[in-house]
């Protein structure tokens, strides 16, 4: 027996001896390389691939698309602009011998935009302003002007702004200047574009001025606004009974403000005064918000509480053919304190965000609740999940936001009725849903070690009118994770709409593959995915396959109006997605130190 | 006895090619043995060759997206972040606050890092896009902070998130200001609440403007 178990023991050392002992090799991270291999294994709609520079390509775009140049703090043009360029503006135009159009784009010249606000003697008689006896000019008064890009080709009672719809741009705030004889004023350079320009006064007692500067070209454009003058005359100079609120209040209004507000957007839009006594008339001015004789529609009276105030609600009240500025504050029940829990499933205490938001609010019996009187608060929970807030008696729809390090989901489209001083039921969230799929080249090979992102689609179904910027905690939250090396992956994500990205590593030479729109149920109930075809997706949470062609090339040098190199600028290619109003990322670059870009695109997302 | 048959071994020619036999596999079969250990030894890392100084990543202020030396007005989607590196192979952390308060070490809202890729052509400089929640209570301002380093004290664990180790990190902020209107924001004292208010964030209700 030992002889045997010797022999085997050797033959088990001879046969190790004789295989080299080979470490196991990293995953391969495809390459798109050619003609190593062969362009023709990529089965894509479109152009067919042709091998290029040892890449196979697909041409260049012919759908419509955004390049979204950000132009770094440090250049010495347009230091800090960003510029929107438009596909169907820069392709076929007529370049100049500096800068062909076909490989290279020229940005345009900033326009100088200077705003001087200042109010006549009758118009600031009428605001109640003080004027200095020996003033015959205008009183000049600073002002803030905010600039905000509404997208191409829409029209302008559109309320939608370039942001809202998915374009990658900040508003632009203006500085404050002194122009000639120490007029205060407001100075930007901004790019060509239409925009939405809010001039904002910094003294509540003059009405801010909305407008919209559609097409600003060069070389320049210079504004004094003058309230009081033909284009800018108070809506009701005499203060008129559309332009008074009279507000009454049971226990007094000291301290609180009213002012009026874009419905729609929650701009504010006349002059704020604020209030005292328990019975108080204010002017409510605005500069051409009416619409004929009277305010025009989608317009809210806004009654705040004082600052710093906890537990009273505000009220905002439509107002409807000019009717609805006699208004009284309703008596409310005492402030109620309300103390509550977030737990896991588990029961164990969860970090995260409360949202209370109100829908209706409750009024001294026998009066019933109301959702004109409107209160969002926002606690955060401590070490035991544990929180506590103050709230005006009524139905609140809450959101629960465990904190991004937990790997749990938000709770949303939960109500609570508070009457009084309560302990709420403890708020239970639940693990994030885990959508599965599988990301491969259209030739057949896994694309291992790309990037998932699960984005939430600009637009989310369920909240169709909500705007982002308004409503935050109704949208869900981004997320990630890499494929394997057979291109499966597993993203957690919370229940909503997304726009799942596939980012190929870089410099492999593919372009991202978006798929617009999936919805994503619950973990608990297993549905699936839907692509948005009411096909219901795929089974369970996954997403199926994702594909990635052989990409479109778009490849310029960014160049500013003197023919200098853009140096490290960030660029951003957007389209929309088909049967889409809202634009998607599909490819990002870093210009080089000759200004030089590439970006890999893939098909029109849909 | 012993001797005896010791001696009829070896004076047996067959035996004597068998015990050959049993010396040449038992010879072997060591061999074997020691190409294995060695097989092992030879699979062991090799000397590392020299490596450079571990140094901090450094963001590209200009070229951040947002930039950071204007007041955002509204939330941005995505915070485009450009990081240069020394070695283009280094790894490090992100992290990303709104409000960070340094006395109680709140406001971290998403961690993340960045690894060498092989295939990238990027030159040293690695391009983060960081989607973040934004603030539910924005009719207020904010301070958001996005730090960059080597590695941190911590990772969610408060204050310790927001220091970076011994190597050093860089940081880029923004300031957001509803309406732009920076006159509404608080003033920050940074110092302790005395008010015992428990650090609820109260107060949104009634002060949209």
């Amino acid at each position: 027996m030992r002889r045997v178990a010797a022999v085997l023991v050797c033959s088990v050392f001879v046969a190790l001896a004789c295989e080299p002992i080979v470490g196991t090799p990293p995953a391969a991270v495809p390459h798109n390389e050619c003609p190593a291999h062969f362009c023709e294994a990529y089965t894509q709609e479109g152009t067919k691939p042709q091998c290029s520079a040892g890449r196979c390509e697909a041409g260049k775009p012919t759908y419509p698309y955004l390049l979204v140049v950000d132009v770094p703090t440090t250049s010495f043009f347009g230091a800090g602009r960003s510029f929107v360029l438009d596909s169907r503006t820069f392709v076929g135009a007529k370049g100049t011998s500096k800068c062909p159009a076909l490989t290279c784009l020229q940005l345009p010249s900033l326009v100088p935009v200077q705003t001087s606000l200042v109010v006549d003697k009758p118009s600031a008689g009428a605001l109640g302003l003080t004027v200095p006896t020996s003033a015959t000019a205008p009183t000049p008064h600073p002002q803030l002007t905010t600039f905000v890009l509404l997208p191409p080709g829409s029209d302008l009672t559109d309320k939608r702004t370039a942001q809202d719809i998915g374009i990658p741009v900040v508003d632009l705030m203006s500085d404050l200047v002194t122009v000639s004889a120490g007029i205060p004023a407001s100075s930007a350079e901004i790019a060509p574009g239409r925009y939405q320009r809010i001039v904002m006064p910094q003294e509540p007692g003059v009405p801010p001025i909305v407008s919209s500067l559609d097409h600003v070209a060069s070389p320049s454009f210079i504004e004094e606004i003058v309230i009081g003058s033909a284009g800018y005359a108070l809506d009701e100079p005499a203060g008129g009974r559309t332009r008074l609120a009279h507000l009454t209040r049971t226990g007094g209004l000291d301290g609180f403000r009213v002012w009026l507000e874009d419905a729609v957007t929650e701009t504010r839009i006349s002059t704020v005064h604020t209030l005292v006594g328990e019975d108080a008339i204010a002017r409510t001015d605005t500069v051409n918000q009416n619409d004929g004789s009277v305010l025009r529609a989608n317009v809210n009276i806004v009654v705040a509480p004082p600052l710093n105030s906890v537990g009273i609600p505000t009220l905002k009240n439509g107002i409807l053919q000019g009717v609805g500025f006699d208004t009284a504050f309703p008596a409310l029940p005492p402030p109620a304190s309300v103390r509550g829990t977030v737990v896991s499933p588990s029961g164990a205490p969860v970090s995260g965000t409360v949202v209370l938001d109100s829908q209706q609010i409750a009024l001294v019996p026998p009066d019933k609740p109301v959702s004109f009187l409107r209160y969002t608060t926002t606690v955060r929970t401590d070490a035991n999940g544990a929180f506590a807030t103050v709230l005006p008696p009524g139905s609140y729809a809450v959101t629960v936001i465990p904190s991004a390090s937990s790997s749990l989901a938000p709770l949303r489209a939960t109500t609570v009725t508070v009457s009084a001083d309560a302990a709420l039921r403890p708020f239970v969230v639940t693990d994030l849903s885990r959508v599965s799929g599988r990301a491969l080249l259209s030739d057949g090979r896994p694309l291992a070690f790309a990037e998932v992102v699960a984005q939430p689609s600009v637009v989310q179904p369920d909240q169709p009118d909500a705007l982002k910027r308004l409503r935050p905690w109704l949208f869900p939250r981004e997320a990630r994770a890499v494929t394997d090396s057979d291109g499966t992956f597993t993203v957690r994500v919370e229940e909503g709409t997304f726009d799942f990205v596939v980012i190929p590593q870089p410099g492999t030479g593919f372009g991202r593959t978006v798929s617009p729109s999936r919805k994503v149920s619950p973990s608990q109930t297993g549905a699936g995915v839907d692509a948005g075809n009411g096909d219901g997706g795929a089974p369970g949470n996954d997403l199926g396959t994702l594909l990635v062609p052989a990409p479109l090339k778009v490849a310029f040098t960014i160049h500013d109006p003197n023919g200098n190199p853009i140096v490290q600028a960030v660029v951003r290619a957007l389209t929309l997605p088909t049967g889409h109003k809202e634009y998607v990322e599909v490819g990002s670059a870093l210009t080089n130190a000759q200004g030089q870009f590439e970006i890999l695109l893939g098909p029109v997302p849909r | 006895m012993a001797s005896r048959n010791h001696g009829a071994v070896w004076g047996n020619p067959a035996m004597k090619l068998r015990a050959g036999i049993v010396a040449a596999a038992v010879v072997l079969c060591g061999l074997s043995a020691v190409r294995v250990l060695t097989g092992c030894i030879i699979a062991d890392t090799p000397d590392d060759l020299p490596k450079l100084p571990v140094f901090r990543p450094t963001i590209l202020h200009g070229s951040v997206v947002p930039p950071d030396n204007q007041v955002l007005r509204s939330f941005p989607e995505k915070f485009v972040v450009p990081v240069e590196l020394v070695d283009p192979t280094a790894t490090f952390q992100w992290h990303a606050f709104i409000d960070y308060d340094p006395v109680t070490g709140e406001g971290i809202s998403d961690v993340g890092s960045s690894s060498f890729d092989p295939a990238s052509a990027d030159g040293g400089v690695r391009t983060l896009e960081i989607s973040l929640q934004s603030p539910s209570d924005l009719s207020r301002c904010h301070l958001i902070e996005i730090l960059v380093a080597h590695g941190f004290h911590g990772d969610f664990d408060g204050r310790q998130a927001h220091t970076p180790d011994a190597i050093g990190g860089d940081i880029v902020s923004w300031f957001f200001a509803p309406n732009g209107d920076v006159q509404r924001c608080p003033t920050f004292d940074a110092g302790p609440d005395t008010d015992g208010d428990a650090g609820s964030t109260d107060g949104s209700g009634g002060q949209v403007q």
